[in-house]
C-alpha cells in the first residue's frame, strides 16, 4: 500500500471517527490497542496494569466530537490522555500508600521519560505491525522462530507441518518484512533471534 | 491544544525507523540530530533502539493484549454517538421551519385584524369614525358588547341618537 492510499484510508477512519461511525472507531482501536497498554504499562510500571485506562481513553475518543487532522494528532491526544490517566491512577496509589502508613517514593512521570516512551513505542510497534500484517502461516512461523527462539524442525512438530513448508513459508515471511523493513530495520528485526 | 512535545517524540520514532530502514534524507539526518541534542533522555532512547535493547519479549508482549476481546467488551459501553454534522443541519432545519411557521401565523393574524378594520371602517365612513367608536366604547361600558358583528349598526344608531339628542 502506498502512502498516498495510506493517507486516504487514514483520513477515512478519522472522519468515520468524528462522524460516530463504530465500525471505524473499531478499527482504529484495533490498530491502537495493543502499542497503547504497553505504554501505559511502562508508564506504570505493571505492563498488565494500563489495560482499563486504554480503554477508558478510548471510551473518552468516542464521546468527543472533536476531529483530527492527521493520525499524529490521534495519536498525540492518545498518548496524553494516556499519561494524565496514568498521573491520576500513580497519585492515588501514593495518596493511599501514605494514609496506611507506607512512605511511597515519588515516582510520578518525569516529562522527558514519557516522551521518550512516547519515541520507543513507535518504534516498537511499526516492528510489531510489519511482523502483524504477514499472511497467518508465514506470521506463525516468523513469530515461533524469530521471537521465541524455536528451530525449523520444533514449529514443523508444533504445527504439524513438513520441514518443507515450514522452510518455504519462513523465506516468504522474509521476503515480505524485507519489502517492509529495509537496511537496519529488517537487521534489526534478525537480529532478535540472534541470526543477522 | 497542539500536542506539540508529544508530536515531536512521534515524529522522533519515525525517523529512527527510517534511519534503521536506511531511508533518512539529509535534512531528516539533520532534524534527528537536532532532537538528539535536545536532550540525555532522547540520546539513551535512541541508543537503546539501536543497540539490541528492543527485545524480543517486548516484541512478543505486544501480543499479550487480545485487542479483539478488549473491543468486544468494550463497544456495549459506547453510548449513541449522534452524527454532528447532519444533526446540526436537523436542529438548524427545524429552527428555520419553527420560524417560518411563527411569521406566517403572525401576519395571518395581522391581516384578518386589517381586514376586519377595513370593513368597519369602509361600513361606517372611514377610519376617523372608528376612532371615534373606539373612544366611546373605551370610556362607555355599555358600548363594551358593540363590536359583535350583529350588534354594530344597532350599537351605532343607539350611539348616533344619544349624540343627536344631547347636542338638541
Amino acid at each position: 500500500m502506498n502512502n498516498q492510499n495510506l493517507s486516504i484510508l487514514e483520513h477515512e477512519l478519522l472522519e468515520g471517527l468524528h462522524t460516530g461511525d463504530p465500525a471505524a472507531f473499531g478499527e482504529i482501536y484495533l490498530k491502537h490497542h495493543a502499542p497503547l497498554c504497553h505504554f501505559a504499562g511502562k508508564l506504570l510500571d505493571d505492563p498488565d496494569g494500563g489495560q482499563d485506562i486504554v480503554d477508558d481513553v478510548f471510551l473518552k475518543l468516542w464521546e468527543r466530537s472533536l476531529s483530527y487532522n492527521d493520525s499524529e494528532h490521534l495519536k498525540a491526544f492518545l498518548y496524553q490522555s494516556i499519561r494524565n490517566a496514568c498521573l491520576d491512577q500513580l497519585r492515588s496509589a501514593k495518596r493511599r500508600s501514605l494514609r496506611d502508613g507506607i512512605y511511597a517514593e515519588s515516582a510520578l512521570i518525569p516529562t522527558e521519560s514519557y516522551l521518550a516512551s512516547i519515541t520507543h513505542t513507535e518504534v516498537i510497534t511499526e516492528l510489531y505491525q510489519a511482523i502483524s500484517n504477514l499472511p497467518g502461516q508465514a506470521q506463525k512461523i516468523i513469530r515461533k522462530t524469530f521471537l521465541e527462539g524455536k528451530s525449523n524442525e520444533e514449529v514443523a512438530e508444533e504445527m504439524k507441518l513438513s520441514i518443507h513448508t515450514v522452510k518455504n513459508q519462513k523465506r516468504r515471511g522474509l521476503d515480505i518484512l524485507r519489502g517492509k523493513l529495509s537496511g537496519e530495520g529488517y537487521k534489526l528485526l534478525l537480529s532478535l533471534s540472534g541470526l543477522s | 491544544m497542539d500536542y506539540q512535545r508529544e508530536r515531536e517524540s512521534i515524529r522522533a520514532g519515525q525517523l529512527i525507523l527510517k534511519e534503521l530502514n536506511g531511508e533518512l534524507s539529509v535534512s531528516e539526518r539533520a532534524e534527528l540530530k537536532r532532537w538528539l541534542g535536545k536532550s540525555p533522555v532522547n540520546r539513551r532512547t535512541y541508543a537503546n533502539l539501536q543497540s539490541g535493547e528492543l527485545r524480543s519479549e517486548e516484541l512478543e508482549g505486544l501480543r499479550n493484549y487480545d485487542s479483539t476481546e478488549s473491543l468486544r467488551n468494550l463497544l456495549p459501553r459506547l453510548s449513541p454517538k449522534p452524527k454532528s454534522r447532519s444533526y446540526k443541519i436537523y436542529v438548524g432545519l427545524a429552527a428555520a421551519l419553527l420560524i417560518s411557521i411563527i411569521v406566517a401565523i403572525g401576519f395571518y393574524l395581522r391581516n384578518q385584524h386589517t381586514n376586519q378594520e377595513m370593513q368597519l371602517s369602509s361600513k361606517y365612513g372611514g377610519a376617523g369614525q372608528l376612532r371615534q367608536e373606539r373612544h366611546h366604547r373605551h370610556c362607555l361600558p355599555e358600548y363594551r358588547q358593540e363590536v359583535h358583528p350583529d350588534r354594530e349598526g344597532r350599537n351605532l344608531r343607539r350611539h348616533r341618537s344619544a349624540a343627536d339628542h344631547r347636542s338638541s
